[in-house]
């Protein structure tokens, strides 16, 4: 009658999936934001946000179309005044939380009232191991010593605190000193090169993309490791296809229902539509292509030398080519970085394995 | 020990979610996770501190077409199960009490 073996959560995830339930929703909840990062790809849509009583209503329907898992993000959350009277009632749903904020504006009251809700996870976005790169980035002066308060402030009370680090040419010299500030915090540390058009089609943030020689040269070699260790335990297929669409979705201050935050094509409006009708009953032309994408559909990925070195995004190939088939130049370059770390590190073998190998014929 | 006068309560502290007829189970840090199949959903759905064990065997038998002897075997089955795993609460008065 009850079922819980240890792969479970995969299973459930594909049910998910297979059903097209919203297992994960982001939910911007503004576009306000009192950064101005250089490589934030968020632009307006121009829309009206949402009042408490509308969001409070969207939940709603979300748990009742079996929702689980609840990121709010923006902008930057804590502009709103009234996040903690969302975040409370999405509580009480049952929703399982994780606020994504730059950590800025919170006080130590908000930090009271943060372990009060006991979010799942609190992620930070950080851009720095130093002041002046950190608050170059956020074009803020302040804002590095503001967020890591905030990170020493929340960590070490059961919430799991992660920091956030888009790797940029600005940044990339600081990669250990990032690694050893996260240490020093107690947090773990996500950094990679993740850097994608503006959602208005803006190829601004690209400026500051990594080159693969910046790569090499920066890049630790276990990254490259570690990321082929995933990469071996899925076929490429299953990997070039994602969740966004089907258990995933993202929902606009103003109520526009996209299939993922990186993929700006509207499929439906709260405002006119309940998300059953948006999600299920009537479902956008654009929703049902996504649905019905298969890897076979891939113009050039499926066939390239790189495909088994390759974490190809949908959605920054959308905001990259404005289509969902192509390839993406960024991950194609990251690819290229994997495959060049894995040859190295294999002449390496190659050399201490035939140096072993005369020292035992000598 | 479980009766069928017991009164089972779904414990706090999880996150629960009705999927096509069959229930998932989370708890509150994500970390572990179950599902029941369409009659445990059921009994689950009934199981508000409430309704004794005897009540909502009642109900399934109703609901499921299946004997009085198979809904008492299959609701004394799944307290005793879930109350282990303490995603039940089982006691001897009603909530109201």
């Amino acid at each position: 009658m009850i079922r819980s073996p240890p792969r479970l959560v995969e299973e459930v995830v594909n049910r998910y999936v297979e059903r097209c339930i919203p297992y994960a929703v982001m939910f911007e909840l503004t576009y306000e934001c009192n950064l101005k990062c250089r490589h934030c790809y968020v632009t307006g849509d121009g829309g009206v946000e949402l009042s408490s009583d509308e969001i409070k209503g969207i939940l709603d329907q979300l748990a009742e179309m079996g929702a689980i898992f609840l990121a709010f993000t923006g902008g930057e959350i804590f502009t709103r005044e009234d996040i903690f009277e969302i975040a409370w009632y999405a509580k009480r749903k049952g929703f399982l939380l994780t606020f994504m904020s730059n950590g800025t504006l919170i006080t130590p009251e908000t930090i009271r009232e943060i372990k009060k809700l006991k979010p799942v996870k609190f992620e930070f976005s950080l851009y720095g191991a130093r002041a002046e790169t950190h608050d170059y980035i956020t074009r803020v002066d302040g804002s590095f010593k503001r967020t890591i308060e905030a990170i020493r402030g929340l960590t070490g009370d059961g919430i799991e605190v992660t920091v956030k680090t888009i790797l940029t040419n600005s940044n990339i010299r600081e990669y250990n000193e990032m690694e050893t500030l996260a240490r020093e915090l107690g947090i773990h540390p996500r950094m990679n090169p993740g850097l994608s058009p503006r959602r208005d089609g803006s190829s601004e943030p690209l400026q500051y993309d990594l080159s693969f020689e910046e790569m090499v040269e920066y890049l630790p070699e276990d990254d490259g490791d570690l990321m082929l260790g995933y990469l071996s335990e899925k076929k490429t297929s299953e990997r070039f296809i994602c969740k966004a669409g089907k258990a995933g979705c993202c929902i606009s201050p103003s109520g526009i229902v996209y299939p993922c935050v990186m993929m700006p094509i509207p499929v439906g409006d709260l405002r006119e539509k309940s998300f059953k009708e948006i999600w299920h009953t009537n479902p956008a032309r654009e929703l049902k292509r996504l649905r019905n994408l298969r890897s076979d559909d891939l113009t050039t990925c499926n066939t390239c030398d790189l495909a088994p070195y390759c974490i190809r995004c949908p959605g920054v190939v959308y905001l990259e080519t404005g289509d969902l088939t192509g390839a993406s130049s960024s991950a194609c370059r990251y690819a290229e970085w994997r495959r060049y770390s894995g040859d190295q590190r294999d002449m390496v073998l190659q050399s201490t394995g035939s140096a072993l190998l005369g020292q035992t014929v000598l | 020990m479980v009766s069928l006068h017991s009164y089972p309560a779904r414990s706090d502290g999880l996150v629960w979610r009705m999927v096509d007829g069959e229930v998932v189970i989370l708890t509150t840090d994500g970390n572990e996770i179950h599902t029941l199949n369409r009659v445990g959903s059921a009994i689950w759905e009934l199981s508000d501190g409430m309704k004794n064990l005897e009540e909502i065997a009642s109900l399934i038998c109703d609901r499921f077409e299946v004997s009085s002897e198979e809904s008492y075997a299959d609701v004394l089955e799944f307290a005793e199960e879930l109350s282990l795993k303490n995603i039940l609460q089982v006691k001897e008065g009603s909530s109201d009490d």
